[in-house]
């Protein structure tokens, strides 16, 4: 069968019943998890407040790799050598202090003001009768998600594609189809739970193809002596530009204004575990990080020349290095680990999508005044994740050429608008609702303007800008308007009280 | 292989989870 990218290849029987095995797993997780999920929203979109210190670390650390890190670090790290160390340090060193100091105090406010989202808890924390902070907080999620998430599905199309020789469209409905099966039925749960799963499968595939791979071509000595003769400046990390340093760290600026990373820390039973978390996550997160950097590196020891690759795409590297050295039933493996980073951060993004339709605009602004039953409700959400699949694969197909710049266009606009309003509403009594309103709506359009001036974009990735001008004006607004009544009181109440 | 590629492909990432180890042992909160 013939690919896209005009390569013929043949799927091994394998390969593919590895890969249904997992399929499998992934679908009973979802029947498993709906009867719990079932009950009500708290229990369909945070699994009640009740997961553990492990599932929370994994779930939040592979929720936020998508595919970016399986298909484009490792394709980065071909193109670009050593130098893409940078694209993973921003974001990993980021989540470390999410876990210990974020999470923790996001999980106790929101526990304590029963809030289930991220609208939630700003309306909350702003004291906001008029719907403003919600409405608003929810457009620029849906905006945004939408675009994430119809990536996800093309991503996973192409690695159907690469794997098993399948048409792309055929890829990214098989991949909609079994990310809608599981969210529906088991929610937050499932999610989480497929999350874990998932990360066994991303960190194995991450850290077993470079070691074998390099074993193949006669071990390390032999390919840093390729490297070297190839560019002798591909492994050192710093043949790069300062800006272009600067803009990879940036890519961590993200990690505190994406909600479906947010909400993991929301769902754990023990705010204070979140410590063990940030350990068991920071491993997790270096491990598949340099693993793929690895790929890439040894990749590049084996095909010196791009064209050698699927339609001359190093983004095809991951699953074609695969299939040149591994056991057909390890190939599997390697595509489930592909589907894996697409799937959960997939899953956690209709769930975010989906909370802010279903609780935020129905529950909390149409229907404020009615009491309408938490089945009810939790009917709603799983219609809206069904119509945000159908919305993705819409856009997806619309947009079928920006896959990778679509995500770090996302990450970036959802980093610059809740990150610098989520922090300093969290550890800044001072900031009032104007500010808020201000640096959500500064970060969106300065992450949009930004990436559409070619010279900007050239210049610096959209982030680091928007970033710093949205926290600049949250800020500066603050400053100018009052803040909400008790403010002092209540950030007091969920700051942790170390020992000494 | 020189000083700045053993940091960019082994000292780094064993720096970022020193780090996580770090603010592990440090911020025990009461009660823990």
């Amino acid at each position: 069968m013939e690919n896209a990218a005009g390569i013929t290849i043949q799927a091994d029987p394998l390969a593919l019943l590895s890969f249904l095995l997992y399929l499998l797993v992934i679908i009973f997780i979802g029947v498993f998890s709906a009867k719990y999920s079932s009950s009500g929203l708290p229990e369909f979109f945070l699994a009640g407040r009740k997961l553990k210190e492990f599932v929370v670390a994994l779930s939040a650390v592979v929720s936020g790799r998508s595919a970016w890190l399986l298909v484009g670090v490792t394709g980065m790290a071909f193109t670009i050598g050593a130098p893409a160390v940078w694209a993973v340090t921003g974001y990993i060193t980021a989540e470390v202090f999410l876990f210990i100091f974020v999470g923790k105090r996001l999980r106790r406010y929101t526990a304590k003001m029963e809030n289930l989202t991220l609208p939630d808890f700003f309306e909350s924390r702003f004291k906001d009768e008029s719907r403003i902070l919600r409405i608003l907080s929810v457009f620029i999620i849906l905006i945004f998600m939408i675009s994430y998430v119809a990536s996800q599905f093309q991503a996973g199309g192409k690695a159907f594609s690469t794997s098993f020789g399948v048409s792309e469209t055929s890829g990214i409905l098989v991949t909609a189809v079994i990310v809608l099966v599981y969210t529906v039925l088991g929610g937050f749960l499932a999610v989480s739970l497929t999350d874990m799963i998932q990360a066994f499968f991303m960190i194995f595939a991450l850290l077993i193809l470079p070691v074998i791979a390099t074993i193949h071509a006669g071990g390390w000595e032999e390919i840093l002596t390729i490297l070297q003769n190839f560019n002798p400046k591909f492994l050192n990390p710093f043949a790069f530009s300062t800006g272009g340093i600067i803009g990879f760290l940036g890519i961590g600026l993200g990690s505190p204004g994406n909600p479906h990373i947010l909400v993991r820390y929301m769902s754990i039973a023990d705010p204070k575990a979140l410590r063990k978390s940030c350990v068991i996550g920071t491993v997790w997160n270096t491990l598949m990080a340099w693993g793929a950097v690895f790929i890439g590196l040894v990749g590049r020891a084996y095909y010196l020349k791009p064209e050698a690759l699927p339609g001359g795409d190093p983004e095809n590297l991951f699953p074609y290095l695969a299939s040149s050295h591994l056991h057909p039933l390890l190939l599997g493996v390697i595509t489930a680990s592909i589907l894996a980073a697409i799937m959960s951060t997939a899953d956690s993004q209709l769930l975010v999508a989906s909370s802010g339709i279903a609780r935020d605009i129905y529950q909390k602004t149409v229907a404020k005044d009615k009491t309408v039953p938490e089945k009810r409700l939790v009917s709603i959400s799983r219609i809206t994740v069904l119509s945000l699949v159908i919305a993705s694969l819409v856009f997806g197909v619309l947009a079928k050429k920006f896959v990778f710049w679509l995500v770090l266009f996302a990450w970036g606009g959802l980093g610059a608008s809740f990150g610098p309003t989520l922090l300093l509403s969290l550890f800044w009594k001072r900031t009032t609702k104007a500010g808020v309103i201000t640096g959500l709506v500064a970060g969106t359009v300065v992450t949009i303007v930004w990436n559409q001036v070619a010279f900007l974009k050239d210049f610096l990735y959209e982030l680091v800008p928007a970033f710093f001008v949205s926290f600049l004006l949250t800020f500066f607004v603050s400053l100018l308007t009052s803040p909400p009544e008790n403010a002092e009181s209540e950030l007091k109440s969920i700051a942790a009280k170390y020992k000494r | 292989m020189g000083f700045a590629e053993i940091f960019g492909l082994f000292i780094l990432p064993a720096a970022i989870i020193l780090l996580s180890l770090i603010l592990y042992i440090f911020f025990k909160e009461e009660g823990e």
